[in-house]
């Protein structure tokens, strides 16, 4: 069964500034969907909204049609990757991923660089394999979609180029939504591009629509 | 143990020493003094998790999204482990209260 996700009527104000104003998005299992924008466009703050972390004047995310106002509520329906680093620094892998339910030996099947490392503490691994920690989770979590805001930072190319195959083998059980600045990644591994800019959101159907909308030369 | 109490416990964890070291203060001050010290020691204790909150929250947000990744959220995951951080303080009082 395809399940939706579909965000609209957003509003987004600082002040006398509206960051963000005309809002549509949807998104679906078996697919991965780009967010694309210049810096202080607003796609952290739009995917926090959708998550329910940030308030807004207005919004609508509903997931198969009903409006979920909290999606950190429910860990079935949506997890979220920030731009930081979440783990807290005490704990262990191995810890981490009984939490979530997830295998720490298919991890280490596709990431050997970690093996031996279950029991140490999350402080200890370097940033670039805390990211890839990261990252793998929220791509496995057990939800219907999944936000990654900026998964490829902080990942050697051979990490980028598995965390793009895991996506493409995972998006049949579940949808992706991901914004990153390293936008060729987005551009190989999405499905539909949808660009922000002055507060909009444009579907993209070509590079010249990325183009057109300043996002590229 | 049920996943979400662990979760609870690991998130208490993190500010379980400061806060039981103000307790252990606080429980001393009541053997010394006796019950004509517990209003003031309660406020004490009061004011000083409301501070170790305001530190968490402004200090160790990001973590926070590690639980509601797991489906809980800032608010129940404070409010709950605040609420149990007093009822150790309880525990310790009336025990030192039957000592005395």
């Amino acid at each position: 069964m395809t399940h939706r996700l579909e965000i609209d009527s957003v509003t987004l104000e600082f002040g006398t500034r509206r960051l963000l104003t005309d809002i549509y998005l949807e998104c679906s299992t078996g697919l991965i969907t780009g967010l694309l924008g210049r810096n202080g466009e607003g796609k952290s703050c739009l995917l926090n909204i959708i998550f329910g972390t940030q308030s807004s004047s207005s919004k609508s995310a509903r997931f198969d049609g009903i409006a979920i106002y909290k999606a950190f509520k429910r860990p079935d329906l949506l997890t979220f990757l920030p731009q930081f680093s979440f783990l807290p620094g005490f704990l262990s892998p191995r810890r981490i991923f009984s939490d979530f339910n997830i295998s720490y030996q298919e991890f280490e099947t596709h990431f050997p660089e970690f093996n031996g490392l279950h029991n140490f503490k999350i402080k200890n691994l370097s940033s670039g394999n805390k990211r890839l920690l990261e990252v793998y989770l929220i791509i496995k979590s057990r939800a219907q979609f999944s936000i990654l805001d900026e998964p490829f930072s902080r990942l050697t190319p051979l990490q980028t180029d598995k965390i793009i195959d895991l996506l493409i083998a995972n998006k049949s059980a579940k949808g992706f939504l991901l914004t990153d600045h390293l936008y060729e990644n987005i551009l190989t591994v999405c499905d539909q591009i949808y660009v922000l800019s002055a507060g909009k959101t444009y579907f993209s159907k070509s590079l010249d629509d990325i183009r057109h909308l300043g996002y590229i030369k | 143990m049920p996943k979400i109490i662990k979760l609870f416990l690991t998130f208490y964890r993190s500010y379980f020493i400061a806060s039981f070291t103000l307790t252990g203060c606080c429980a001393y001050i009541y053997w010394l003094h006796g019950i004509d010290i517990f209003t003031f020691i309660f406020w004490l204790k009061i004011l000083t998790l409301g501070v170790i909150l305001l530190y968490l929250n402004t200090y160790k947000k990001k973590e926070f999204y590690y639980y509601m990744n797991l489906g809980i959220s800032k608010k129940i995951l404070l409010g709950t482990t605040a609420v149990f951080d007093c009822f150790i303080f309880l525990i310790l009082i009336i025990l030192v209260n039957k000592i005395r």
